[in-house]
């Protein structure tokens, strides 16, 4: 038996990760890898809560964040493709012609 | 094996957004049928689906308070104010699209499509209770306007302002969805009711995961309103926007974003005011001063007009703040206001756009005025009203949410406010300058549109009507503030 | 033997979370991203949430990041510099501060047991009262969640909609 906090705890420590990743990365298809791992890691917290609260609730919330996720993946890999046939580059500091 | 009942489902709370998406599923297999030449059909189409939705919404309305779907979805005159806002910010925004996609050359039916799925999506975040259904409105309404923010492919600026806009604004609901879930993770309920009720029975003032809660809400719905300092994105979203997207956007998603912020920190938060209102106080501050600050030293009107909406985001905040009853009030009739000045800006700025002109630069105004005064004294309605001066809606606005500030004794806010609209006086009055008193360009030429034109008139009489006769609206806002 | 399974997974999701954020290659990084994916994934069956370990695999492993990877290989994209010289350095520096003051933060948070929370409705012997957890998840799935139900369907229609408007080519 796990305690729930291990879970919470990872779940903290990747959603830090994901953060980070966000801030730091300037390529915008890996910013956006990390934005996903930041759900990723809020859907192990809510799956967590969901097993010690012995509700469904949880499990539900991650089903729906996972469908989001699908059309939020779809739209944003559009933008992307339509910048760089435009652009020829996905790197955040060169993309310039108005201030970042 | 237990079998599952499901209940019949009261429909009628949701009847607006249902109908409205509805009809795009119909627009979406009539726009097939609609040769090139008559896309404009679409614009048609697309006005009649959010008149029936806004016949529905006065359908619903004398049902009152209903609620449906496990109480996760709610049909009250706070979230029906909003959504006859919507149609009506929808309207007009379809009428001053019609010509620009055409100068644009991105005359589809796909736009009109997008822009109802995204007022179906705004209706859905004020309706709903449940933080599965408000992240799923959010997420709807985000989604669409990244697109939309995206919709002149060919331009490198809209392009860029998509993925801004869409990095940002992903990032910013991660930062939401891990607040929900601490949320969930404390009171065991996804439902802001039982949220409430839950955090009412129990101390959890001091308990450190609801203030991690509470601050990852803050900032993340600070970003969706771009409020400092989570405003990064707005400038570029809504300089490289579609002007016709940047007008809507302006106003829907952002009249949007308030109402769920009013409803998750008024309706299920009250119990840890002391920890938000500090925070809030803090981001409406800055936001009143960096976003009048710095638009004193734009070039470009839409840029302008972005820095201007964060110093009115922290105005509004004002509303947020104060968190009673004339304060909820002040809010909704500071977005109906703000809802007709900003559109008819905008309005005014597309009149500019020509093939081959950007026409979204302040000197491309010279000597607008003196050469088209009727649209010129519009325009100046429109700055005034922006400003806060009577005898507009901007003032009336102004007005209430000062009022509802002093009310709950945040004075030093208040006085913020009325120092940065003294500063906001600058720069809109430098554009009514270059419109009245520069030289005028020669051969400049307005879109001939009829549609156009007509928003601009009929924004500028709204404004003025509001803020002449504000009696009635301040009834119907103060009617239909949200019951706790 | 649970927790010795939750560390091994937990450190996997840690390393190839790192590798994900410090890796110079993209497609690197897409596919510390799938390795991320599956660990979850066997976090949720740790969990007893079965359904969503399926659907993790099926819809992030499966079609989001074969996404991401079709997109990275289309745009040919090039190794990108971590340049630490640039004007952000201070905002890098801020953020990341940020971020461990934050997970530093929420980790002392979870030590302490602050969830008392409502039971809910589902302990694991209803779980099996129903069949099992698919059929838990879709009881409440299709009666308390039927609206947010129907509304992903639009919302994935839209996103179909949005990213056609968005890549097609021009058809003269």
């Amino acid at each position: 038996m796990v305690p729930q906090e291990h879970y919470l705890v990872l779940s903290a420590i990747l959603f830090a990760i994901g953060a980070i990743g966000v801030l730091v990365r300037r390529n915008a298809i890996v910013i956006f890898m990390c934005i996903e791992l930041m759900l990723n890691a809020v859907n192990v917290s809510l799956v967590a809560f969901s097993k010690q609260m012995n509700s469904m609730d949880g499990q539900v919330f991650v089903f729906f964040i996972m469908t989001v996720a699908a059309a939020e993946a779809a739209i944003g890999l559009a933008i992307m493709v339509s910048l760089f046939r435009n652009k020829e580059t996905l790197n955040v500091d060169e993309i310039n012609l108005m201030k970042w | 094996m237990t079998p599952i009942h499901i209940a019949y489902p009261n429909i009628f709370v949701i009847l607006p957004e249902l109908i409205l998406m509805c009809w795009v599923f119909f627009m979406m297999m009539a726009d097939l049928f609609i040769s090139k030449e008559k896309k404009e059909v679409n614009a048609l189409l697309a006005i009649i689906g959010i008149l029936l939705s806004a016949a529905a919404v006065f359908v619903v309305m004398p049902s009152g308070h209903i609620t449906s779907f496990n109480d996760s979805m709610v049909s009250d005159s706070f979230a029906l104010f909003f959504k006859l806002l919507f149609c009506i910010a929808a309207v007009l925004t379809i009428l001053i699209s019609r010509k620009y996609i055409a100068i644009e050359g991105m005359n589809w039916g796909e736009y009109y499509t997008l822009l109802l799925f995204a007022v179906s999506g705004m209706m859905v975040l004020v309706s709903a209770t449940d933080l599965v259904t408000i992240y799923l409105g959010m997420e709807f309404m985000a989604l669409t306007v990244y697109v939309l923010t995206g919709y002149l492919r060919h331009d490198t600026r809209s392009n860029e302002a998509a993925l801004k806009y869409f990095l940002l604004g992903a990032f910013s609901s991660a930062i939401i969805l891990y607040g929900m879930v601490l949320l969930y993770g404390v009171t065991g309920s996804t439902n802001i009711y039982k949220v409430a009720s839950f955090l009412a029975a129990n101390d959890n003032f001091s308990n450190p995961v609801m203030i991690a809660s509470v601050i990852l809400l803050v900032a993340g719905f600070a970003f969706k309103v771009a409020a400092v300092p989570f405003h990064m994105w707005a400038p570029d979203a809504y300089e490289g926007a579609p002007t016709s997207i940047t007008a809507f956007m302006a106003v829907g998603p952002k009249a949007a974003s308030f109402a769920v912020i009013l409803r998750i920190f008024l309706v299920a938060l009250p119990a840890m005011k002391s920890h938000w209102v500090p925070i809030f106080w803090g981001i409406s501050a800055i936001s009143m001063l960096l976003g009048n600050i710095v638009a004193v030293a734009q070039t470009n009107i839409k840029r302008m007009l972005a820095y201007s909406s964060i110093g009115h985001a922290g105005f509004i905040f004002m509303g947020v703040i104060s968190g009673t009853k004339i304060g909820i009030a002040s809010v909704m009739l500071y977005m109906l206001a703000y809802l007709f000045m900003s559109i008819g800006a905008f309005a005014v700025i597309i009149l500019l756009r020509k093939t081959g002109v950007r026409g979204d630069e302040i000197k491309d105004f010279s000597g607008f005025a003196r050469k088209h005064p009727s649209l010129g004294l519009c325009m100046l309605i429109f700055l005034v009203s922006l400003i806060g001066l009577p005898p507009t809606a901007g003032f009336i606005g102004k007005m209430y949410l000062l009022a509802a500030a002093v009310e709950a004794e945040y004075y030093y806010l208040a006085a913020i406010g009325v120092l940065m609209s003294v500063v906001s006086l600058f720069y809109y009055m430098q554009v009514a300058k270059t419109m009245y008193i520069d030289e005028e360009i020669p051969g400049q030429q307005l879109v001939s549109s009829n549609a156009l034109t007509l928003v601009v008139y009929f924004c500028a009489a709204a404004t003025l009507l509001i803020g002449m006769f504000p009696n009635r609206f301040i009834t119907s806002a103060l009617a239909s503030v949200l019951t706790m | 033997m649970e927790l010795i399974l939750f560390y091994i997974f937990g450190g996997i999701a840690i390393i190839a979370s790192l590798g994900l954020v410090t890796g110079k290659n993209p497609v690197h990084s897409a596919l510390f991203m799938v390795v991320v994916f599956f660990v979850v994934a066997a976090l949720f069956v740790l969990l007893g949430a079965e359904f969503l370990a399926a659907a993790q695999i099926l819809v992030y492993a499966g079609a989001i990041m074969v996404l991401f990877l079709f997109v990275i290989m289309l745009l040919r994209l090039q190794k990108e510099e971590l340049r630490n010289t640039s004007r952000h350095a201070f905002q890098k520096f801020f953020g990341i501060v940020l971020s461990l003051v934050f997970a530093f933060q929420v980790i002392m948070i979870f030590r302490g047991g602050f969830f008392k929370g409502a039971k809910g409705n589902f302990p694991p012997d209803a779980v099996k009262g129903f069949g099992g957890n698919t059929e838990a998840v879709a009881a409440v799935l299709f009666t308390d969640y039927l609206f947010p139900f129907e509304l992903t369907s639009a919302i994935l229609l839209m996103a179909m909609v949005g990213a056609v408007v968005l890549t097609k080519k021009e058809l003269k």
